[in-house]
C-alpha cells in the first residue's frame, strides 16, 4: 500500500504537474502561479474489484497578477474515471496581493472497477476573481457568478462589522460575533442524498403532494408564485416553483431556496432549486418555472432519517441579464428567521472563525485591514 | 517469456492477489496480450456469476445432491458386502480414502453454493436507478455503476453540505489554512 501511495507521488511529480496520475495545468497567462505541490498523503488501495484512488494535496499559489486576488476556484477534471466527472474547490474571502503566496488543498477520492485503467486527474484553473469584480478565467463551472457573490456578501458582511466596531467600539463587535456563532452553533445540518432517474428508495411510505410555503426577502427582484413538491417520510421529489419577475431588469439566472421543516419544527436550509439555466432572459412581468426532477432524501446526522412536515422557498439569488447579481442586504437579514436560514456567508464564517481561535484583537485588526 | 500460472491470473482477476503478487501480474500483463485476455475472461466469469446470483438455473442442486448421497451409501454396500474377501489384504484405511474425496465434492458443491466474491460495499450496495448525489459531513460525492467521485473535507469542525439534481457542495473553515473552503462534485 506505502508502495503504491508512493508511486503514485512519484508519478505526480516525476512530471512536473504534466505526466502521471494526476496533472495541475495552469494557462501561461495565469494570474496565478503553482509554487509547490505537496501529494505526501496520496495512496491507492484495491478491494474486490474496485480501484480506489486517494488524492490529498496541498497546493502553495502565487498572485502573479498587479491586483488583490478575492477568491480561486480551482477545477478537478475526471471525465474518463467518474460519472459527471468534475468538481471544483474554491476559496473565497481571500485578501491576496500582488506577490504573495497562499494554501489551497484538494482532498479527492475517486473510485472506479479495476478494469477500467489508471485514473487520470487533471486540476486546472476554472476562474480567479480581483478586488474590482473582475474575472480572469474560462469560468467553465459558472464560478464568476459564484465567486462574485461571495466578495458580495463579504463586502456587505464586513461593512455591517465595521459599522459595529465604529459606533459601539469592541465590545459591540464582540456581542455581534458571539451572536453570529450561536446561530452558526445552532444551524443543524441533514446529510442529503440526490437520485436522478428515479427515486432514492423503493418503498418510503405514500406519496403525497405538498405546497411550499414562501418566506418574503425585502427588496428581492422576484416573487414566488407557487410551489409544489411530492414527498414521502424524509424524501422529496419532482420540486416545481413557479417566480414572477418584479424588477424593470431582465434575470438571466436565480436560485430559490428550499427549507424544510420536520414533525418536531425543527428547520433545516437543504440547498437551492436553480433556475432553467442557460438561455434564461426573463423579462419584467414575465414568469418562469424553476423545476428539479431529481428525488433529494433527507436524514439527520448520524444517518436518522427525518420525517418532512413541511417546506418553505425563498429567493436566495438572482443575476440580472447586464450580469449585476442581487443578495439580500442586511436589513433583510434583521429579520431573525431569515438570518438563521440563509446562513452566514464564507467571510462571516471566516471572520468568526478568526475571533474564535485568536481573539477579539485579532478580529479587530482584520477589519481594519480594507 | 514465463507466464503467471492461471490461478494467479484468476486471482488477480478478483482483485484478491496480494501486493506484490498484483503488481507481478499487473507488470506481466503490459507486455503479454494471451495473459490479458485470459485476466479479461476471468473477469467476465466473474460478473457473469455475480449476476446470476448464484448456481445457473440448469443445474438442479437438490437432485445433484441426492445423487451423490445415493453413490456414496452405495459405494459404502459394496464395501461391506466384498469386506470379508479383501478384508485381509487391503490397509484399513481405504474406506476413509474411498469416502473423503466424496465428502469433499459434496462440501465444496455446499460451499460453492453459499460463497459470494467479496465487494465493497460502493460496488455491493443496491444502486439506486439512474446517478446519485450524496452530502454528508465527510464527504460529497457523485456515484453512478461502481464509479464515484468525492470530496473530501476530514478536519474541519463544522461543515455544510447542500445537494441538488446539479451536484453536491460543503463549506467548511479548512483547519489547516484557516481559509473557508468551498468545495462542488458535479453530476453533468
Amino acid at each position: 500500500m506505502l508502495l503504491c501511495g508512493g508511486l503514485l507521488a512519484a508519478s505526480a511529480q516525476e512530471g512536473g504537474g504534466r505526466t502521471g496520475a494526476f496533472r495541475i495545468s495552469f494557462p501561461a497567462d495565469s494570474p496565478v502561479g503553482l509554487v509547490s505541490a505537496d501529494w505526501g498523503e496520496s495512496r491507492t488501495t484495491t478491494l474486490g474489484g474496485a480501484l480506489a484512488v486517494e488524492l490529498r494535496t496541498a497546493l502553495v499559489l502565487r498572485n502573479s497578477s498587479q491586483q488583490r486576488i478575492r477568491s480561486v476556484t480551482l477545477l478537478v477534471l475526471t471525465q474518463e474515471v467518474a460519472p459527471g466527472g468534475k468538481a471544483s474547490v474554491s476559496v473565497p474571502s481571500l485578501d491576496v496581493r500582488p506577490g504573495e503566496t497562499f494554501p489551497l488543498r484538494i482532498d479527492l477520492r475517486l473510485v472506479q472497477p479495476v478494469r477500467a485503467g489508471g485514473a487520470q486527474v487533471e486540476v486546472g484553473l476554472d476562474g480567479v476573481l480581483f478586488e474590482d469584480l473582475s474575472f480572469y478565467g474560462p469560468n467553465r463551472l459558472n464560478s464568476r457568478r459564484a465567486m462574485t457573490v461571495w466578495e458580495l456578501e463579504a463586502r456587505r458582511d464586513r461593512q455591517y462589522w465595521k459599522s459595529i466596531l465604529e459606533a459601539q467600539g469592541p465590545a459591540g463587535l464582540q456581542k455581534a460575533v458571539l451572536a453570529s456563532l450561536a446561530r452558526q452553533g445552532e444551524r443543524a445540518s441533514l446529510d442529503v442524498q440526490v437520485t436522478r432517474g428515479g427515486r432514492t428508495t423503493a418503498a418510503g411510505g405514500a406519496e403525497q403532494e405538498r405546497q411550499f410555503a414562501f418566506l418574503h426577502v425585502p427588496g428581492a427582484p422576484l416573487e414566488l408564485l407557487s410551489g409544489l413538491a411530492r414527498t414521502s417520510g424524509g424524501e422529496a421529489r419532482a420540486a416545481r416553483l413557479e417566480v414572477l419577475n418584479r424588477s424593470d431588469r431582465p434575470v438571466s439566472y436565480f436560485e430559490i431556496g428550499w427549507i424544510i421543516r420536520d414533525r418536531q419544527g425543527r428547520e433545516f436550509v437543504t440547498g437551492s432549486v436553480p433556475g432553467p439555466g442557460p438561455g434564461l432572459r426573463l423579462a419584467p412581468g414575465q414568469k418562469a418555472v424553476a423545476q428539479e426532477d431529481a428525488s433529494r432524501r433527507f436524514s439527520l446526522r448520524p444517518g436518522q432519517p427525518i420525517a418532512i412536515d413541511g417546506m418553505t422557498g425563498f429567493v436566495s439569488q438572482v443575476e440580472f441579464a447586464d450580469g449585476s447579481i442581487w443578495i439580500p442586504d442586511r436589513a433583510a437579514l434583521a429579520d431573525p428567521r431569515l438570518e438563521r436560514v440563509l446562513g452566514p456567508s464564507p467571510e462571516e464564517q471566516r471572520l468568526s472563525e478568526l475571533y474564535r481561535k485568536r481573539g477579539l484583537a485579532a478580529l479587530v485588526g482584520e477589519l481594519k485591514k480594507y | 517469456m514465463t507466464h503467471p500460472k492461471e490461478a494467479e491470473l484468476a486471482l488477480y482477476a478478483g482483485g484478491e492477489a496480494g501486493l506484490w503478487r498484483r503488481w507481478r501480474v499487473a507488470r506481466h500483463l503490459k507486455g503479454c496480450h494471451d495473459c490479458r485476455r485470459l485476466v479479461e475472461e476471468h473477469q467476465a466469469i466473474r460478473q457473469w456469476t455475480r449476476e446470476q446470483g448464484g448456481l445457473p438455473a440448469e443445474v438442479e442442486w437438490p437432485q445433484l445432491a441426492a445423487e451423490m448421497k445415493a453413490n456414496i451409501r452405495l459405494g459404502l454396500a459394496a464395501g461391506e458386502c466384498v469386506g470379508g474377501a479383501v478384508e485381509a489384504a487391503a490397509p484399513k484405511w481405504w474406506r476413509p480414502a474411498l469416502v473423503a474425496p466424496v465428502l469433499l465434492v459434496i462440501f465444496l458443491g455446499w460451499w460453492l453454493q453459499s460463497w459470494r466474491a467479496p465487494q465493497i460495499a460502493v460496488v455491493s450496495s443496491p444502486a439506486p436507478a439512474g446517478l446519485v448525489v450524496r452530502a454528508n459531513p465527510g464527504w460529497i460525492e457523485v456515484e453512478q455503476n461502481g464509479r464515484a467521485l468525492a470530496l473530501l473535507h476530514p478536519e474541519a469542525a463544522e461543515v455544510t453540505v447542500s445537494a441538488s439534481g446539479e451536484g453536491a457542495g460543503a463549506r467548511y473553515v479548512d483547519s489547516q489554512t484557516g481559509y473557508v473552503t468551498i468545495s462542488h462534485v458535479y453530476a453533468q
